[in-house]
């Protein structure tokens, strides 16, 4: 019996000593940490800093670790403890090998606290550390507590920080690490010394991955590590896991279309095929493409700044003779983009990119990516229609051909038809028939006009003057002027006549401005003068009259109260 | 197998596949898609897969993990939803206790985190540490729809496993084998499916949608006529879908869209391809900036609902004042033209 037994008490502490998991594949992120300062993928200011204050033994008794995800916080806290409490330490080159190293190697630390300020939120955790805290270090010369998402503290538990943070007993080092510094307490980061880990660059990754790679014994070419460190986004624990990913789809070789298979990216060929279709301006052709693109599963918002990517190499290979080293592709992709870069103008490709960084920003928050996209794309493609700067420049240009055309004809036109009038310049502007105003007769005005504008040219264009009043927000001036009709042009003097006289009063207190918008359009400088024009008030008034008694709504009033019209007033 | 549950997902089968075969699992996956395409299934289907005893790369269906798995009675794949709305920190800490007793009875603690963008703020932080290093033996799945509404600290401590939208052949295709249709009635219900084919079975299997589908529309189609009083008529009839008004404005989206690429004369694949001729009709009294426009402030109102706690009522009364706004200034422009 007792001999049988043994194995099984054997198996048994195996398997709870945690032997039996011991094979387990375990995450390349977590597998690769780095075990000391020199691994610490970029952060140079970091590392030399905390370096000099070990060297120098100005160990500060408490750091702020802030950065976004995936930066090394967390590493650089850890290497910094074992650089501390090493046996030969402190050094700058912790062992590895030694007790206090590999404990907090093996996650089984005896002087390094980590707590989880995220989900140790309270007063309470605060108040056992403080408690804790007297207790020297079992081992080494340092006992360092490690607070993790800081920020999720409560504000109590903040407070009651304070006081430890501020002095603790000489062995104590805090590191607090967090990605959202913005959130902690001002007294809390003026006790602290402030650390910044910034975004890793694309080279530092990619120098990473390649030693990873390495060692792990896996092919990836260039262009695959490239495609995976610009994907990262400036976090090492991305671009490892996306590797991890990688090999478990397609082994020990990693290629670039494995990648984009992995990470749902559109393929370079594609890119240059919808650039040339928007640069053609084939709504259709697009359509599809798109369809295709989200029937293929493919991550439309990577996809979108793909596209942007895409329009800035352009942008690149375009305006910049040096752009080598701006540009992280191979020689013969760069003659296809120069290819393509020629069919178009870098301000046309600066607006390009404003849009599609504006589509970007809408598929961030909907539900509906595939009615964005489509929308998108048929912006870029309709793009010269968009009310931007340059819109505006390209239409302004437009529309002064089209003025000088205009005027063109109208020299010749008025050369042949009125040869008697010689004089058509603003200057001889002042004589000719100053009795004959009364009567509104059209040819009789064309004949006196004296200026390069005949009143027929004015009343055409009245709506330009409208538009331009409304656009200006002028509204009211706007709203009095609708109702009123150039009648008169003569002798650098308008005439407007209104139909209420509320309006004429009030368009006579800004007739300067009236005169400015005048001249601004026509360039012409003329005197507004103001009418009522209801001069012949029977007329018009039986004439209203008709009116109203034609009108459908009061035929059918008198025909359901079955009356008569009386009386009609006008109510003004 | 029981992969086979999973439509159209054969990128993100395949590499879980993989995964489970050259035993790489990693100790955190996060699946990211739609809604409706078939996410929750997968991860459900994946951790059976994965304490399966007789498959190495799928789940059988016969061994006793699986069954019990299947009866909801598996002691060591525990599933966490929202409780109420959201996921809150208190169920975060539990899993945090628990997931330190070794699994029970199989190989691998297996979590699964459906809906992860309802994780309040406290609970996602609250998960970060314990997702970057979980115990040997366990394995935590979160699901979400849409990666902007989640921590980017998350996200990176997880693979990413990336679901699509369905092509609408393949949905098809699986509809017509699963329930007789007609071919007109298929097609239609593909279309408004939109890739989803959670979507597409509801759509057949509640007929009343359908008949909403056409009530919607024909509040769509009011829109362009309203005017102050009728607008909260409408918006009446419209809170009458309070508890599906994002599906609702989904409609509104799919219409205009329909209208814009009408516009653009492009008559294939048009969603409400049973409305084709009215579409056209229609296409007539636009131009292709006021749908753009419309399509933006619908947009707009229904990311204020999903996120915000707004008014609904105030929220569409807003959007319909909105909309009948600029159908007026339109009119306007276009008799002054």
């Amino acid at each position: 019996m007792r001999m049988d037994a043994r194995p099984f008490i054997l198996l048994y502490l195996e398997y709870f000593s945690g032997g039996y998991y011991k094979m387990t594949y375990v995450s390349l992120y977590r597998k690769w940490r780095p075990d000391n300062f020199a691994d610490i993928a970029g952060q140079q200011t970091v590392v030399k800093t905390l370096k000099n204050a070990i060297q120098l033994d100005r160990i500060a008794h408490a750091y702020l670790f802030c950065g976004p995800r995936g930066t090394g916080k967390t590493s650089t806290a850890k290497i910094l403890t074992k650089a501390l409490n090493c046996h030969d330490g402190p050094t700058v080159t912790p062992c590895n090998q030694c007790e206090p190293c590999l404990n907090i190697k093996g996650n089984n630390p005896v002087d390094m606290i980590e707590i989880d300020a995220a989900s140790n939120r309270g007063i309470d955790k605060i108040r056992e550390i403080r408690e804790k805290i007297r207790s020297a270090p079992l081992k080494g010369n340092y006992k360092v507590y490690i607070i993790d998402e800081v920020h999720m503290l409560t504000t109590e538990a903040f407070n009651a920080l304070l006081k430890t943070l501020e002095e603790p007993p000489d062995y104590v080092i805090f590191i607090l690490a967090t990605t959202e510094p913005h959130k902690l307490l001002p007294t809390i980061l003026s006790r602290c010394q402030r650390f910044d880990f910034t975004r890793l660059s694309i080279a530092d990754i990619k120098d990473r991955l390649d030693y990873i790679c390495k060692q792990e014994g896996i092919k990836a070419d260039n262009e695959a590590i490239s495609l995976i460190a610009r994907n990262a986004d400036g976090g090492m624990r991305d671009a490892i896991s996306i590797l991890d990913q990688s090999i478990s789809y397609s082994g020990n070789k990693i290629t670039a279309s494995d990648l984009e298979a992995v990470l749902g990216l559109v393929s370079n060929q594609v890119l240059f095929k919808l650039t040339e279709i928007i640069f053609a301006g084939e709504i259709e052709k697009a359509l599809d493409l798109v369809n295709q693109i989200v029937n293929q599963g493919k991550d439309i918002k990577r996809f979108i700044s793909d596209l942007v990517y895409h329009f800035r190499n352009l942008l690149l290979v375009k305006e910049c003779k040096e752009n080598e080293r701006l540009l992280d592709i191979t020689t013969e992709q760069r003659e296809v983009l120069i290819e393509q870069a020629n069919e178009i103008e870098a301000s046309q490709l600066l607006q390009l990119i404003e849009i599609a960084n504006e589509i970007e920003a809408d598929l961030k928050q909907t539900t509906q990516p595939r009615i964005i996209l489509e929308m998108g794309v048929i912006k870029l493609i309709k793009f010269e229609e968009n009310k931007s700067l340059i819109g505006i420049l390209d239409r302004i240009s437009r529309l002064e051909e089209q003025i000088d055309n205009k005027s063109k004809r109208e020299v010749t036109s008025k050369k042949t038809d009125q040869p008697q009038v010689s004089n058509l310049t603003e200057t001889s502007a002042t004589n000719k028939q100053p009795n004959n105003d009364n009567k509104s007769n059209p040819e009789e005005e064309k004949k006196s006009t004296t200026t390069s504008l005949t009143l027929s040219e004015f009343k055409d264009n009245w709506e330009d003057i409208l538009d331009y009043l409304k656009n200006k927000k002028r509204m009211r001036l706007q709203a009095l002027l609708r109702d009123a009709t150039p009648s008169k042009l003569e002798n650098n003097k308008l005439t407007i006549a209104f139909e209420h006289e509320f309006h004429k009063d009030s368009v006579e207190q800004e007739k300067e401005v009236l005169t400015k918008v005048i001249k601004k359009i026509f360039g012409v400088d003329l005197q507004v003068n103001c009418i009522f024009s209801r001069n012949k008030p029977n007329g018009t008034k039986k004439n209203n009259k008709e009116k109203v008694l034609q009108h459908q709504l009061v035929q059918q009033a008198v025909e359901i109260f079955n009356g008569d019209v009386v009386q009609v007033e006008s109510v003004d | 197998m029981s992969f086979d549950k999973v439509i159209g997902q054969d990128l993100a089968i395949t590499i879980l596949k993989k995964q489970l075969k050259g035993d790489r699992l990693s100790h955190a996956y996060l699946f990211l898609g739609e809604q409706g395409v078939g996410k929750d299934i997968a991860a459900f289907e994946f951790a059976k897969a994965i304490n399966c005893q007789e498959e190495s790369a799928d789940a059988c269906e016969q061994c006793i993990s699986c069954r019990k798995a299947d009866n909801q009675n598996h002691p060591d794949i525990i599933e966490i939803k929202p409780d109420g709305k959201w996921i809150k920190i208190d169920q975060i800490r539990a899993l945090q206790r628990e997931i330190l007793y070794k699994p029970y009875e199989s190989r691998w603690k297996i979590y699964i985190i459906y809906q992860a963008e309802q994780l309040n703020l406290e609970a996602a932080n609250s998960l970060l540490k314990i997702l970057e290093e979980p115990p040997q033996y366990a394995i935590i799945i979160l699901t979400i729809n849409n990666a902007e509404n989640i921590l980017p600290t998350i996200l990176s401590r997880c693979q990413l496993i990336r679901f699509r939208l369905l092509p609408d052949q393949l949905i098809k295709e699986q509809l017509n084998s699963d329930y007789e249709l007609s071919p007109e009635k298929s097609q239609l219900i593909t279309s408004l499916a939109a890739g989803r084919y959670k979507d597409a079975v509801q759509l057949i299997e509640d007929e009343e949608k359908l008949a909403e589908r056409e009530d919607i529309l024909k509040l769509v189609l009011a829109i362009k006529e309203l005017d102050q009083v009728t607008v909260f008529e409408v918006a009446e009839k419209l809170l009458e879908y309070k508890e599906q008004i994002n599906q609702v404005l989904d409609l509104f989206l799919l219409w205009y869209r329909d209208l814009l690429l009408v516009k653009l004369t492009q008559i294939e694949g048009l969603v409400n391809a049973d409305y084709k001729e009215q579409l056209i009709k229609e296409a007539k009294g636009y131009k292709v900036e006021e749908i753009e426009e419309i399509i933006k402030i619908i947009q707009n109102t229904n990311n204020v609902i999903k996120k915000y706690n707004v008014n609904l009522q105030l929220t569409i009364e807003v959007m319909l004042l909105k909309l009948s706004r600029l159908g007026r200034q339109n009119r306007w422009q276009k008799q002054l033209e």
